[in-house]
């Protein structure tokens, strides 16, 4: 138990460090992210460049940092985006119930059947490869499944005597969305959305990767990763080493994270403040 | 039976039911087996007057609750018809349902899952006043300050949450969220079943201020009998979707007619159990399933006085004194009409 605790802590930390890393960029580097210098092309960490260079001359850490950001925030914002729209049409569908429900529901399911990274190839190959569209994209192919929860937990949560209440008093069915319904689905939507950002970040450096989702100029992990792999031959190891942990770091840490803040929101109560106190008492009684 | 009823001095009741029916599916519809309903309110009539307290009893399961939530239309219901002053209000829908919700309010049974966890005892009561009031923030913290102090709660706990309440307090939230919006008619859905004996008793007494005060009138929903006729001014007893009595409060213990109604109030404990009318049986048997009742009388299977008549033919309810209908078939000999 309290090795799963450590984990959860350290993760926490990994995350906060990157993001306190990643949002003051130019506080952690001088250099530009985008600035070629062909006199130091491909030199190795070390001299001058923290992590070396690429084969522009660009540096590898500056870039790191910039395009932890990119990604970080393409990760970030298409969750955000995927969140709003599952919660809403999970909510919807299990508020109306009956043959709404049934038809939304077969929607999701056939959507679902389509892969989505194949979905988001075809939208990245017809239009102008940039941040938000990468960012639109991300978000609307991966709402599903936030939504079959949500709806899950509203199906049940409708028939408690608090929204029926609340019926009763004159309260409008939208309004009781928002104020009785959603607020109380908020651990799975939490749980759910941190599994994402980590979902949306894997799914922007595929893109990248493949060309598709940041344009090559603008530094990003998977950018990175696709500009370093025509150097690894060349034994420039350092070019896609760095984004690649970057990248398995980020991602791990989101995992167990969410598995942690799972750990802490199941044990709620009353709420998620008497849930942290909880697991705060627990993981003080283990250390 | 099917006329509205008319109370003594011609103004319509406040509240009336007619022949209402409640079924949900369960299971069957297909093409080899016919469709099956759970039959949870099964024809029921009844009306309250202006200022008048009902109270309506039943064992678990007999549609209590269904019932509850088809007058305040919460659920639509299967077939008959609810009047609201006078008013057919069975199809009101949207502007005119949210005119209606305003003059009805529910307490419910259990004070902690009726009220939202997350929200502050404030926010809970203010909620219908946000709904139907257009007044400033400050205007309903006043109001509901108000309330609190009305149902005998500190008006300093606005800001706490449900459960830094007690149970008996919980209930008095749950009494001034209904109360909020002066309704015309409360529907006690068991509302004093998870307290305590004690804690009962102050609810019941608080309810009854409040009716004086307010003039309310109220539909009181429990199986305690003691407690029923204790606020009552009439008592309607169900029994499988269906009323089979209804008395006037005072006369419940002497004068029941019904078979059932005598088991129940056989069934409440005596403080000396030898002073126990042998005779009258206490109730055997379970409770009928809903989805197939017992054919003619319902309650045939576990009536000690049934016949061969009650195996057929289902007694309607029949007029025994002033304010008194049983639906039995014996009823009228035992009172020797």
């Amino acid at each position: 138990m309290s090795k799963y605790k450590t984990v959860t802590v350290i993760s926490f930390i990994v995350l906060t460090v990157m993001a306190v890393m990643v949002i003051g960029a130019p506080l952690f580097t001088a250099k530009d992210p985008t600035g070629v210098e062909l006199t130091k092309t491909l030199r190795q960490p070390g001299q001058g460049n923290l992590l070396g260079t690429d084969e522009m001359g660009r540096d590898i850490w500056t870039r790191l940092l910039y395009g932890g950001r990119v990604s970080l925030s393409v990760g970030v914002a298409s969750v955000a985006v995927s969140t709003v729209l599952g919660v809403a049409y999970g909510a919807i569908s299990g508020y109306a119930g009956g043959w709404v429900d049934r038809v939304l529901m077969r929607i999701i399911d056939a959507l679902l059947c389509l892969p989505s990274m194949l979905i988001m190839l075809v939208i990245q190959s017809m239009t102008r490869p940039s941040l938000t569209n990468v960012v639109l994209v991300i978000g609307f192919t991966t709402w599903m499944q936030m939504s079959r929860l949500v709806r899950t937990e509203v199906l049940s949560l409708k028939e408690r005597e608090f929204v029926l209440a609340a019926l009763a008093a004159g309260t409008p069915v939208w309004k009781i969305i928002l104020r009785h319904l959603v607020p109380h689905c908020s651990p799975t939507i939490i749980v759910m959305a941190t599994v994402g950002v980590g979902h949306a970040i894997l799914s922007e450096t595929s893109l990248s990767f493949l060309g598709l989702g940041i344009p090559p100029h603008q530094p990003s992990l998977g950018n990175m990763l696709i500009g370093g792999q025509n150097q690894i031959l060349a034994g420039a190891w350092w070019i896609p080493v760095f984004p690649g942990a970057m990248i398995i770091s980020t991602v791990l840490a989101i995992t167990f994270a969410s598995d942690g803040l799972q750990h802490i929101l199941m044990l709620r109560n009353a709420g998620i403040e008497e849930g942290v106190k909880k697991w705060l008492k627990i993981s003080k009684e283990a250390a | 039976m099917n006329l509205p009823a008319q109370t003594e001095t011609c103004k319509p009741a406040m509240l009336e039911i007619i022949d209402l029916v409640k079924y949900y599916p369960a299971g069957g519809g297909s093409l080899s087996s016919p469709q099956e309903n759970i039959r949870a309110v099964d024809g029921v009539s009844f009306f309250i007057k202006e200022g008048e307290t009902l109270g309506l009893v039943g064992e678990s399961g007999c549609g209590k609750s269904t019932l509850t939530r088809v007058v305040l239309k919460l659920e639509e219901p299967t077939a008959g018809r609810i009047l609201f002053e006078g008013e057919d209000v069975t199809a009101w829908q949207g502007r005119k349902l949210r005119e209606l919700r305003k003059n009805m309010q529910i307490i419910f049974q259990d004070a902690y899952s009726s009220l939202n966890p997350r929200m502050t005892v404030e926010q809970i009561i203010g909620e219908p006043l946000a709904n139907y009031c257009k007044d400033t923030r400050k205007e309903r913290r006043r109001n509901v300050r108000e309330l609190l102090q009305i149902v005998g709660l500190n008006p300093e706990h606005l800001q706490r949450y449900p459960h830094e309440f007690s149970g008996g307090q919980r209930q008095r939230i749950g009494i001034a969220r209904a109360l909020a919006l002066r309704p015309k008619l409360i529907i006690c859905d068991e509302s004093i079943a998870s307290l305590d004996v004690s804690i009962q008793a102050q609810i019941l007494n608080l309810l009854k201020e409040l009716k004086d005060g307010f003039g309310l009138s109220y539909l009181f929903i429990s199986h305690d009998l003691a407690a029923v006729k204790y606020i009552s001014d009439r008592v309607a007893v169900m029994y499988s979707g269906r009323i089979v009595e209804v008395i006037r409060a005072e006369d419940l213990t002497k004068e029941a007619g019904h078979p059932y109604t005598q088991s129940l109030l056989a069934a409440v404990p005596l403080p000396d159990p030898g002073k126990r009318d042998s005779k009258q049986a206490i109730l055997r048997g379970e409770p009928p399933n809903p989805v197939k009742p017992p054919s003619g009388c319902r309650f045939h299977p576990r009536c000690p006085r049934a016949a061969e008549i009650c195996k057929v033919t289902e007694p309607e309810l029949q007029a025994i004194g002033p304010d008194h209908r049983a639906a039995c078939h014996f009823v009228r000999q035992k009172f020797k009409l």
